[in-house]
């Protein structure tokens, strides 16, 4: 079993639990070993020592094992941050706008006079339609949803909270991603 | 040129990274590397096997997309950069401009020419 081989295997091992991104990284690692090889050879080097010197350059298995569980890691905290922090504030928002609805059609129906309940902060209106909650309380509740949202902008601005687009282009890229088949060690070609 | 290793570079390899797949175009993982290595004249000799997680990292971010390139006699995984990739190289540009006047300016001169 040559230098590469050996390393490729403990690679595997230490890549054990990462999928698709795992299997990437070895196919390429492969590519990567003997092309280095066959440059290291054209500039003179024995196979054997070629060999050595592409190992040696790519670095330990553990290193690299451990790089792509931290490149993964981070942004599945990240997303899952970035997302739900967006679901909370939209949801606020949500609730916030569809609370205001029963003023809006009061105001529909008596115009810009609305009773003075509206901007009270704890009484119910009693309307025909039943009691809606005072508009301060809908507005209290959209403002908190806004502040949200802000907070989460800032957190994207400034902290490198996952954006909505970076969440697409991952959607995508799992969507667009190719089964890969297990690696293949071919002979190496003379 | 003295050899920088893994710690400089950390927080600058996507810097360096992008604007490889920039000038350069589309490469896979090896070629990137060369690459890197020829133009920084062997400074930056950092792990290699540590630019795949890089690239991946980069493409997870929208920043790089890539795609199996079955021509040669193994596949190789081709990277380029997106135009989020793109945006986010000339904030990154920025940023290390002003980093890197404020290292000069602190450390002066004298400091460049060790190493002319």
């Amino acid at each position: 079993m040559s230098e590469i081989e050996r390393y490729l295997d403990e690679l595997a091992e230490r890549l054990a639990g990462t999928g698709d991104a795992g299997m990437r990284i070895l196919i390429e690692t492969e590519a990567h070993l003997y092309a280095a090889a066959d440059d290291a050879m054209a500039q003179g080097l024995r196979e054997d020592q070629a060999e050595h010197e592409a190992v040696s350059r790519f670095g330990p298995p553990a290193l690299v094992a451990r790089k792509l569980r931290a490149a993964h890691r981070g942004g599945s905290v990240s997303r899952a941050l970035s997302a739900a922090w967006l679901l909370a504030g939209s949801t606020i928002c949500g609730l916030g706008i569809y609370s205001m609805l029963p003023f809006l059609v009061a105001v529909e129906h008596h115009g810009w006079a609305a009773p003075d309940c509206y901007v009270s902060l704890a009484q119910d209106c009693y309307l025909p339609g039943g009691p809606v909650k005072p508009l301060s309380s809908a507005a209290a509740v959209l403002a908190a949803g806004v502040v949200l949202l802000l907070c989460r902008w800032l957190a994207v601005r400034y902290a490198g909270l996952t954006t909505i687009r970076r969440m697409l282009a991952r959607l995508r890229h799992q969507c667009a991603r190719v089964r890969i088949r297990p690696a293949t060690r071919l002979p190496r070609p003379t | 040129m003295p050899r920088i290793l893994g710690m400089d570079l950390r927080g600058h390899l996507d810097l360096l990274l992008l604007t490889t797949l920039r000038d350069d175009g589309p490469a896979h993982g090896y070629a990137v590397i060369t690459r890197l290595r020829a133009r920084s004249l062997g400074a930056f000799d950092l792990p290699e096997g540590t630019v795949y997680p890089a690239l991946q990292r980069l493409e997870r971010d929208g920043l790089v997309a890539s795609e199996w390139d079955t021509s040669a006699s193994r596949r190789r995984r081709v990277y380029w950069l997106t135009p989020a990739g793109t945006r986010a190289l000339a904030a990154r540009r920025r940023d290390w401009r002003v980093f890197a006047h404020g290292m000069h300016a602190v450390l002066g001169h004298d400091v460049t020419e060790e190493f002319g």
